[in-house]
């Protein structure tokens, strides 16, 4: 009881500060519920979170000074790129259309797989539990696993290059795109399938002919996102060695051949630009 | 199919529950090859749910209903699938896919016979699509066999809806009010137009309605449900005034069951 008479005691301070509402809160007790937390309260709250995150920041052994020292090393190091390198140009975009590919090729075959388990993963098209928590487990382990960490499975088991960059997109992939597409399919109409189920036809069909009509746009939709996202990804792959414009990124570096370096990064910039372009435009005309 | 003269549909006993609530009191009734039985009932009478349960889209508590001789029950799986070939139901919403051509959505009805692979590229016979167009040339359709179905209007909607089952040729064909989102004249041409399918090729007919009015000339015999229970079954000819005001009767309020007891307590 004392609290409650506490507690509205305490609104018209706080509401004040907001300035002129508090009126309505002394009028209006079970408004006055829903109102902030005392202050008290919310200066608890405000400094466990601002311990937390300092805490946060020494884990992360943030150094100012580290980065007041290295600040000019970079500048130094843009006046010392400029202007970028033209030697080897053919063979760096050789490497960036690999990076392509290999997102490409691994949103291709994350598709074909997501397409098959997306099936017995959703709920309106697979009544068995079993079997369902069975493909549900499937995707999202893989979705779990990020595609960096196949690709460096991969590498030890196919060798470096592409390859081993590509199964890794796939894999991480198959997960994500797997578990957006039964998604998509759940949040179908119910009738239409009803009316399918009603003439005596088997999922196959029902899937072929009712399902994929009604849910096409939008899985074409994940999958050009989920294409836009791999690019970058399949950049990041290079770096253990599965090729592709990633590992000239990283050898450039490790030589500190700068001007290369800019033109790497131009590229990248380049690439990454044109495919979100493209893909958002094709998106935009999904309907 | 099973012997000469034997009903197309057997309900017997069926009943079902909505978590608890009982919305099916054992309803029984039959119905013969080429008969066609309107449904009539206020609404929440359980008109929708005795559709459901005779084709399993629920499962029913209790009874039977036997399809050219099968309960449709008790089936299960493979089975069930090949006993509702012989069941087609019109639905209350029409339930097309949104985004298929009218003509497509009427091959719906004869997706079970196409080859798979036909069925994924979504390229059906010139025979299957011959028989999708008469369908659709008997409620009028035809003009519309490319339009996507959202673009429809509902009665067209309903239309194709209509054409789809035809296109099933199943034994018995289940219409949850088809016509309540048609206009008089369109609503009267599909009723005929059930009618004719019915008479012609020896096709039972249940259909639900709420224009009382549209029943002569369309059923031969008309049931009556009210709060989930069976309260009429008689020829159409014999319908009287008295029949409807016993379905469509209000239902007795609460507040007047409790009076005589606040009465006695005063
Ligand atoms: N999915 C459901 N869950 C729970 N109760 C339901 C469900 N569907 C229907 N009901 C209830 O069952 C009863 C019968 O509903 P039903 O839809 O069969 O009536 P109806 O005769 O078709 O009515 P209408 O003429 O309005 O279409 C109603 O009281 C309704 O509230
Ligand atoms: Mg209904």
């Amino acid at each position: 009881m004392t609290d409650i008479v506490e507690r509205r005691d305490d609104l018209p301070a706080v509401e004040g500060d907001r300035g002129g509402v508090g009126s309505v809160g002394e009028h209006h007790p079970v408004r006055g519920r829903a109102s902030p937390l005392p202050r008290v309260r919310q200066a608890t709250v405000a400094l466990v979170a601002v311990a937390a995150f300092a805490l946060c920041v020494r884990l992360a052994e943030v150094d100012p000074r580290a980065l007041l020292e290295g600040l000019p090393k970079m500048a130094g190091w843009a006046v010392e790129a400029w202007p970028p390198s033209t030697q080897g140009l053919h063979e760096l975009l050789v490497r960036a259309a690999q990076t392509v590919a290999i997102a490409v090729v691994g949103t291709g075959l994350a598709v074909v797989a997501a397409l098959v388990v997306c099936i017995p993963a959703a709920r309106n098209l697979t009544p068995g539990r079993g079997v369902r928590a069975a493909a549900r487990s499937l995707l999202n382990a893989c979705r779990g696993v990020d595609s960096f960490v196949f690709a460096l499975l991969f590498v030890a088991a196919v060798g470096l290059g592409p390859f081993a960059g590509t199964l890794g997109v796939a894999f991480h992939t198959f997960g994500s795109m797997g578990k957006l597409f039964a998604e998509s399919i759940e949040g179908m109409p119910r009738g239409p399938l009803e009316a399918a189920e009603l003439t005596g036809a088997g999922r196959f069909r029902t899937v072929s002919w009712v399902v994929l009509p009604d849910v096409v746009p939008g899985l074409v939709s994940v999958a050009l996102y989920m294409l836009e996202f791999n690019i970058r990804a399949s950049i990041v792959l290079g770096v253990v060695g599965a090729g592709g414009i990633g590992q000239q990124l990283k050898n450039a570096i490790d030589l500190l051949d700068f001007p290369r370096l800019l033109t790497i990064i131009i590229i990248i910039f380049v690439m990454v630009a044109a495919v979100d372009t493209v893909s958002s435009r094709l998106r935009a005309h999904l309907r | 199919m099973s012997e000469p003269g034997a009903p197309t549909l057997q309900v017997q006993g069926l009943g079902h529950c909505y978590a608890g609530a009982t919305v099916l009191h054992e309803v029984s009734f039959d119905v013969a090859p080429g008969e066609v039985v309107a449904v009539i009932g206020p609404s929440g009478a359980g008109k929708t749910t005795l559709f459901r349960a005779i084709t399993r889209l629920v499962d029913p508590s209790q009874g039977r209903a036997l399809v050219d001789g099968k309960d449709l029950v008790v089936l299960a799986g493979r089975e069930l699938a090949r006993a509702r070939r012989n069941v087609g139901l019109i639905f209350q919403q029409y339930n097309l896919v949104r985004r298929l051509s009218a003509i497509d959505n009427v091959v719906i009805g004869r997706l079970v016979h196409l080859p798979w692979w036909r069925a994924l590229l979504r390229c059906p016979t010139g025979e299957e699509r011959a028989l999708a167009l008469d369908c659709l040339e008997r409620v009028g359709m035809a003009p519309h066999a490319r339009a996507r179905a959202d673009t429809l209007s509902g009665g067209q909607q309903q239309r194709v809806a209509i054409a789809r089952v035809l296109a099933q040729r199943s034994s018995l064909l289940l219409a949850d009010e088809p016509v309540a989102s048609l206009d008089p004249t369109s609503a009267a041409s599909v009723l005929a137009a059930l009618r004719a399918v019915a008479r012609q090729q020896s096709i039972a007919v249940v259909c639900s309605l709420h224009q009382v009015d549209l029943i002569g000339g369309f059923a031969d015999r008309v049931i009556g449900l009210r709060d989930g229970e069976l309260v009429l079954d008689v020829a159409a000819a014999d319908l009287a005034d008295h029949h409807r005001a016993a379905v469509y009767r209000a239902r007795p309020e609460p507040s007047l069951d409790c009076e005589p007891a606040l009465s006695k307590e005063g």
